[in-house]
């Protein structure tokens, strides 16, 4: 033996130290089954794990919000087919009426019918989703459509008074979706056509200026002195004489939409109806119709047929664009199904990184346990026997 | 007697030399003890005439076996040892108080739930559960930066009253020294050696290198100076007392208690890790985490204040008690510039905006009354006894300081009386406010209708034309025009004249000065720092103010989605790194340096356990060593003896022949 007592102490309270150390650091990834429980076990890969459960719980976010974007957009979806349900409907109804089948009291009837699938078509749009109107833009606590009554009852406008605006929110990272619909935007068509008539009674023309009237507009001549007055659909009346240039006179509906007219071949008084395609709404459509079939403008029998034949085009219009708004929601949702099994890709292989940054080698771990745990025993027995033998055992 | 003579100072010189071998193995276990040698030389020769006799052997030195260089080297090493090893545990205790893996709770998943509470509530803005669940998310951030700020606080308040305990220690010990020196002194003057007395100094020389870096210089009769810090604090028998001070407002140094030279550069040992600590690495996380808390308060708040809730705009805004009157010595600090205030007239839905120049060199009183000379419908004042802004509304009035543009435009030059109205309607996404100015062109000069012939509208930013608007034939009236940059204008029935203009106001910033976030009007978070951070108490009592909205329908979430942003965003506050990669690299820092500073602590720990090895084998009490030195001690007394007792027998010889 050489080397001092504390020499000897010294290096046994070092390698035990050393091990012990070693030894409570492998307990504790034994007990947690993770390989960095402190920053300071692996700094680098402790930051890039940092990063991974921050984008993991980001992930994890946008999932969430997805599923319910995509509950809405399913919810949605299903409201316009209810819709397109009733047009269809509306449109059968309208073949049996221009067949011929029905008088004034069946027309009666389809009208009261015609109301019932208008009040169909109000109710499903003012639909909620979680306390969420559908069809209110980003005003999505805002019913989207207010209705006026008559005495009898009967919707004679449908208002919308949502926001122009749709709320974007975020569904990925840098991808931003529109989640709550504008109503005039489902429900309207936007690819307006020149305006064309469906009874041509008075020798009116349509003048140059773009319209901004839409769907069917009933245009009223009468006979003012030796001119005319032009209205429509109740608005205020203009008279021809004053204006220098007749081919083109803006007419103004109670609601200020203009229809220009081409006044300087009238020869008559009387009521034309005007079909502006690509701009007609839904519930103005079938308020029209219904009006139509209850004959409110006393049209004789033929040209009543005129307009309800003319009316068939008009809800056909309407149909395609319902399935046109349809199939929109529908791609949108798959879009939004894609992205959503992207994220759990992208979930999926932050979770596997993550994984394989964080967890314990079980195996590897035992093995050095065992390697530090026979190194402690050793360091122990060393010391014994260094210890308890001494020359001074020998000296007699 | 030559030979009994001789006789004598071998047994006295072998009696001498298992003193000392006892004396070893007496303090073989004895930290710092190193062993004593003891040196023999021949005694003078007596002469007989021409031949000289031996005069027997004589002790001229008891030595203690000692490196001196490796001793210096020990005391050094053992002072970054105590340094490293005080750093060590206690950025351990950092590092435990930030928990980023001991639990969900930690601050980098409530950074994370904060933003992800925000995207929530962008889904549904104006829902009150949501609303709840972001203040609630916001509450469990300012939780954790409380609680981390408080405990950074607390563990420097505990540094410094550790450096001044260890500051008291190093002071006795220095006594001590300077006791053990004078008696050493007492003894080596006399020509004696004090080796066990030096020993003992020694060791409590080595109990100083604990406390902080020492140098010493060897003076006669064994006396030793000690240098601390470069401060000489044992000079002989004399000390001078150390004491903590403040170099600086925020750091603490050592310097002679009777000096007001304080230095902040202290070295080595227990009170140089605290001091460190102290000054660099507690206060470094301290200060980054501040900045963190103060960037999330700054920017939520700076956006928050010019956006509104669910409950609409405001009828009084009330800011927090701010820390200076004047605007420039706010945190943040006011700048020159703007702030743009909406005003509503709640009678006829009439809106304007008035803009209110901020001169940062004013005081807060002077920008109160500056908004409120603006307009008649809304007043400002700073409240009595507080430096507190409030803004309010006045009867019929409502304001807020949403970006969105007039709905009409600013100003328009119309030639004709029935110019068309314009509508303006969404919210400008450029980075900087402009003035966009709109040029009617009508094709062959003249007036025309909108929706008729060949009408264009020029829309410039002042630098440029960003979009040319047709509102000629095709055009149908209230239709919006999208100009590209989130503005759109729609135009209603009229008669347009070439060359007609009008303008719109186009904001990305409404408050330009800052002043809003400085005084806390229409705040989301309160408190400039980790330990003050807040929601602001009217959030938590009025969740339907959490401002979402930028739009003038005051119904969509854009500012919600552009504070959500902030997760992403990089900030040049925080080294150009985004909120939630500055929090993860300031704990991974901490990381670090306890990595680092743990890999040093092991090699200086293997070093020192080599170095102490090395001592033991020059100074060390080897037992077996001194076992076969007392059978060599024990032979020469043995022989001694029996030449002492040849010696006597001769003499009895010659007696007899006497006799």
């Amino acid at each position: 033996m050489s080397g001092s007592l504390i020499n000897t102490q010294r290096t046994v309270s070092y390698a035990l130290m050393q091990n012990s150390k070693e030894l409570s650091h492998l307990q504790e990834q034994t007990t947690t089954g993770r390989r960095i429980n402190h920053m300071s076990d692996a700094p680098a890969d402790a930051y890039r794990l940092l990063g991974l459960k921050s984008q993991e719980a980001k992930l994890t976010n946008y999932k969430e919000n997805l599923v319910e974007i995509i509950n809405t957009f399913e919810m949605a979806s299903s409201i316009v087919q209810s819709m397109t349900t009733e047009l269809v409907e509306t449109k059968t109804l309208l073949t049996q009426v221009t067949g011929g089948l029905y008088g004034a009291n069946g027309r009666q009837r389809m009208a009261e019918s015609l109301d019932d699938h208008l009040e169909q078509m109000v109710l499903l749009v003012n639909s909620k989703h979680i306390n969420q109107y559908l069809f209110s833009g980003s005003e999505s606590n805002q019913v989207p459509y207010t209705v006026t009554r008559n005495t009898s009852g009967q919707i004679t406008a449908v208002t919308y008074q949502g926001s122009q605006n749709q709320r974007t929110v975020e569904t990925a990272p840098g991808v931003e979706t529109d989640m709550y619909w504008v109503a005039e935007d489902l429900f309207s068509s936007n690819s307006r056509e020149n305006p064309i008539f469906v009874l041509d009674n008075t020798g009116a023309g349509i003048g140059s200026g773009t319209a901004s009237a839409s769907g069917d507009v009933w245009l009223t001549v009468t006979e003012n002195g030796a001119s005319y007055d032009l209205s429509i659909d109740g608005g205020t009346a203009v008279t021809v004489s004053d204006y220098a240039d007749t081919t083109n006179i803006p007419v103004t509906d109670a609601n200020g939409k203009t229809l220009y007219v081409d006044a300087s071949n009238i020869t008559e008084a009387g009521t034309d109806v005007i079909s502006i395609p690509g701009s007609y709404n839904a519930f103005d459509t079938l308020i029209s119709i219904r009006n139509a079939l209850e004959n409110d403008s006393d049209l004789p029998e033929y040209q009543l047929q005129e307009v309800l034949t003319g009316a068939i085009d008009w809800v056909t219009e309407l149909h395609e664009r319902l399935l046109q708004s349809s199939g929109s929601i529908g791609s949108k949702t798959g879009y939004m199904e894609n992205l959503r099994d992207i994220l759990e890709n992208m979930t999926f292989d932050v979770q596997e990184e993550k994984q394989m940054l964080q967890d314990a080698d079980i195996a590897q771990i035992a093995i050095d346990l065992s390697r530090h745990n026979v190194l402690y025993e050793m360091s122990l027995s060393v010391a014994g026997k260094l210890m308890s033998m001494t020359l001074l055992d020998f000296l007699r | 007697m030559a030979g009994l003579d001789i006789g004598i100072t071998g047994i006295d010189a072998a009696q001498k030399a298992l003193a000392t071998i006892g004396n070893n193995i007496a303090n073989a276990g004895t930290e710092g003890y190193h062993r004593q040698r003891i040196n023999f030389a021949p005694r003078k020769a007596d002469f007989d005439g021409q031949i000289s006799f031996g005069g027997g052997v004589e002790v001229t030195k008891i030595s203690r076996q000692i490196d001196k260089l490796l001793e210096q080297e020990i005391l050094s090493q053992k002072s970054s040892s105590s340094q490293i090893s005080q750093e060590l545990s206690t950025l351990k205790t950092v590092e435990n108080t930030f928990s980023e893996f001991a639990s969900d709770s930690s601050l980098s998943a409530s950074i994370d739930s904060f933003f992800n509470a925000l995207r929530d509530l962008s889904v549904h803005p104006n829902e009150v559960t949501w609303q709840r669940q972001l203040i609630a998310a916001a509450d469990v951030l300012k939780f954790q930066f409380n609680s981390l700020g408080e405990s950074l606080t607390n563990l420097r308040s505990n540094i410094l009253q550790e450096t001044t305990t260890a500051v008291e220690n190093i002071n006795t010990l220095a006594a001590e020294i300077a006791v053990a020196n004078g008696k050493i002194q007492d003894v080596e003057i006399l020509g004696g050696d004090a080796n066990n007395l030096s020993d003992q100094r020694d060791h409590i020389i080595s109990k100083l290198s604990d406390y902080i870096g020492v140098q010493t210089q060897k003076r006669e009769n064994g006396v030793v100076d000690v240098l601390a810090a470069g401060i000489p604090i044992v000079l002989g028998t004399r000390t001078v007392e150390l004491a903590v001070g403040n170099p600086t407002s925020t750091t603490i140094g050592l310097g002679a208690a009777d000096s007001s030279i304080i230095s902040d550069s202290i070295e080595g040992g227990r009170t140089g890790g605290l001091i460190n600590l102290y000054n660099n690495l507690v206060a470094d996380i301290q200060t980054d985490l501040n900045d963190l808390a103060q960037e999330i308060v700054q920017k939520v708040n700076d956006y928050h204040a010019q956006g509104v809730g669910s409950d609409g705009s405001f009828t009084q805004q009330t800011g927090w008690i701010v820390a200076d009157e004047d605007l420039d010595e706010l945190e943040p600090a006011v700048v020159d510039g703007t702030l743009y205030v909406r005003i509503t007239n709640t009678s006829t839905d009439a809106v304007e905006r008035v803009a209110v120049t901020i001169d940062a060199d004013d005081t807060l009183a002077a920008a109160a009354t500056a908004i409120d000379a603006a307009h008649t419908g809304i007043s400002a004042t700073t409240l009595s006894g507080d430096l507190k802004l409030q803004i309010s509304a006045n009867s019929g009035y409502t304001f807020d300081f949403i970006p969105a543009p007039l709905p009409e435009p600013d100003s328009s030059t119309f030639a004709s009386a029935s110019a068309p109205s314009v509508a303006v309607s969404g919210r400008f996404t450029e980075s900087s406010n402009a003035t966009l100015t709109f040029t009617v062109s009508v094709s062959g000069g003249g007036s025309a209708d909108v929706g008729n012939d060949t009408i264009s509208i020029a829309a410039s930013d002042g630098s440029s034309t960003i979009a040319t608007l047709d509102v000629g034939s095709g055009y149908v009236e209230g239709t919006r025009l999208n100009l590209g940059n989130g503005i759109y204008v729609a135009l209603d029935s009229g008669t347009l004249t070439d060359g007609d203009t009008f303008t719109v106001d186009a904001y990305a910033d409404t408050d330009t000065s800052g002043i809003l976030a400085a005084t806390g009007i229409n705040a989301f978070f309160t408190g400039n720092d980790a330990e003050t951070m807040d929601v602001y108490s009217g959030i938590r009592n009025a969740p339907g103010t959490i401002a979402f909205a930028l739009g003038s329908d005051l119904t969509d979430n854009a500012n919600l989605l552009r504070m959500a942003d902030l997760q992403q965003d990089s900030q040049s506050d925080l080294d150009d790194l985004s909120i939630p990669q500055f929090y993860q690299a300031l704990v991974t820092s901490i990381g670090q340096d306890v990595s680092n500073k743990q890999l040093r602590q092991d090699n200086i720990e293997g070093m020192l356990l080599n170095l102490e090895n090395r001592r033991s084998e020059t100074s060390g009490v080897d037992v077996n060593h001194e076992a076969t030195q007392i059978l060599l001690y024990e032979q020469m007394f043995q022989g001694m003896a029996r030449y002492i007792n040849t010696i006597q027998k001769t003499l009895d010889s010659l007696m007899t022949l006497v006799d």
